[in-house]
């Protein structure tokens, strides 16, 4: 669709669009853009090196990094698998299908700030399972730097599974049965063919999750609060400097948009266009 | 004795699928049919991907599948060259050809020399390292041939090995392919929709129509005597 739609000649009726339409689109696109163009603008370019290199915001960035890594690391280990069920859950009841499916697309449209909620629910100090693991093991969750990973993946996580569950849909199934009769089992098949063949989707889908953990911020500062060091991420220290030293904040700010743009770019064929090929 | 001897009944929606082969080793059947008729059915059931509603598949003395048996795919070391070949994409034609003895634990080197001799055999030593994409339908076709071959199964399927080539190749590829297969030693069961491959290729016939074996003998007598309109248009051509 997508190269037919780049390479298709502009037809003889024009694009067809009302004059009037022309200026809401103006709006529209201008609405978009203004806002970065005002950062780009604003940024303290002469400070960037000073700015990155102090402790402050070296510290949540290389925390950033590492949580958002993390994040995306245990998205892959268990979001693959569970792409897996669902894609192959074609002859399971509809229902639970559809149920599975609206589990795992939720954290997409929930507001982080209440999935953070959620998680002080089950993981807090009293929570669900919380209470057990302070009494039993001497566990706390809350305010750490795991907190912080835990957020993270449970906005990121949807991301990958739905790109591996597309890539896994698209996968020619008969390769598998190929693969069967020569004796693999099912394990190797996994392994040696089923794997390598979504291996983009899972590339996608991690790019995505990876992108989505390092933007987090409603979800991490309800559940993991804010402590430079520990739970203070990128969007965080952005946020709270944005009061005290705004040239940080600016900074900050303009390392986010860069790594955003490296992931659009990253994705440009597999996402933008689809995952079909 | 050695050989295929199945008696096979799988329940379809549109019918039952119910036909009977016999084929000695070292012989090619052909089991023909139009669309729909069954013919992909009873493959996905002789490689074990399809567990027959009743019925029983021997193979030599070793039973595949009986009331209270039924040997998976992965455990039955028949060789199916799938419609569309099926090769690996993402490995190239000699790592194709080595899945099968890696997959039974031959250790990856040794595994990669069998496949390179393969290779020469088919006449195939420069394309070892291409992908299967860049490989032409002929050498594809080849490719996994030799990837059922080299695990040495008593039984070859072969699901319409002709249908994806073009008919400028088509007969060239056809008698390279009469010329491989006499070389093997087991039996050969080819499903085809096209009569003049199975003409080509086998020593017995079995047409099949709407699941159900219409007529079968050796193709000059079912040449010469169809039992029915759609028998005889197959030999029209």
């Amino acid at each position: 669709m997508r190269a037919s739609s780049r390479t298709r000649s502009p037809d003889a009726r024009g694009t067809g669009i009302p004059r009037l339409l022309w200026v809401p689109a103006g709006l529209a696109l201008a609405f978009l853009v203004l806002p970065l163009v005002a950062l780009v603008a604003q940024v303290p370019w002469g400070q960037f090196g000073q700015v990155v290199a102090g402790s402050d915001v070296g510290q949540s960035l290389a925390l950033s990094l590492g949580a958002g890594a993390a994040a995306t690391g245990l998205s892959v280990l268990l979001g693959v698998p569970l792409a897996w069920v669902l894609a192959r859950s074609v002859e399971w009841n509809p229902i639970l299908r559809r149920l599975l499916r609206a589990f795992v697309t939720v954290p997409l449209v929930l507001p982080p700030v209440v999935g953070g909620i959620a998680l002080v629910l089950l993981l807090g100090r009293t929570g669900l399972i919380g209470t057990f693991l302070r009494v039993w093991f001497g566990i706390q969750i809350p305010f750490t730097t795991p907190a912080v990973v835990i957020s993270e993946t449970f906005v990121a996580m949807p991301f990958l599974v739905l790109s591996v569950e597309g890539a896994l849909r698209g996968a020619d199934r008969r390769l598998e049965d190929a693969a069967e009769t020569l004796g693999a089992s099912r394990w190797m098949i996994f392994r040696r063919i089923t794997l390598p063949l979504i291996a983009p989707g899972v590339a996608a889908g991690a790019v995505l999750s990876f992108a989505r953990a390092l933007g987090e911020f409603g979800a991490t500062i309800t559940f993991a609060g804010d402590f430079p060091g520990v739970t203070r991420t990128m969007p965080i220290a952005a946020y709270i400097a944005l009061e005290s030293d705004p040239g940080s904040a600016y900074v900050i700010a303009i390392i986010l948009l860069a790594v955003a743009i490296a992931v659009l770019f990253a994705l440009r064929d597999r996402w933008v266009g689809g995952l079909t090929s | 004795m050695s050989g295929l001897s199945a008696s096979i009944e799988v329940a379809r929606p549109a019918f039952t699928l119910a036909l009977d082969l016999e084929v000695a080793a070292g012989t090619i059947t052909a089991v023909v049919g139009p669309n729909g008729s069954g013919k992909t059915t009873t493959l996905r059931a002789l490689a074990g991907l399809v567990r027959p509603t009743s019925g029983r598949i021997l193979l030599g003395d070793r039973v595949l599948d009986d009331h209270d048996v039924h040997v998976p795919a992965r455990d039955r070391g028949i060789g199916v060259v799938f419609q569309d070949y099926l090769l690996f994409p993402h490995l190239s034609a000699v790592e194709n050809i080595a899945f099968g003895p890696i997959a039974h634990g031959t250790a990856r080197p040794a595994a990669i020399a069998a496949a390179h001799d393969w290779l020469e055999r088919f006449d195939l030593a420069q394309f070892a390292s291409i992908r299967p994409r860049e490989l032409s339908g002929g050498q594809a076709q080849r490719v996994a041939l030799a990837r059922a071959l080299i695990l040495e199964p008593p039984l070859l399927v072969l699901d319409e090995p002709l249908a994806a080539l073009d008919a400028s190749t088509r007969v060239s590829v056809r008698a390279q392919l009469k010329k491989e297969l006499g070389g093997y030693g087991g039996s050969t069961v080819l499903v085809t929709h096209d009569p003049a491959d199975a003409l080509a290729l086998a020593d017995q016939l079995v047409v099949l129509e709407a699941g159900s074996v219409v007529q079968h003998g050796i193709p000059a007598e079912v040449a010469a005597a169809p039992v029915n309109n759609y028998v005889a248009g197959l030999f029209e051509h």
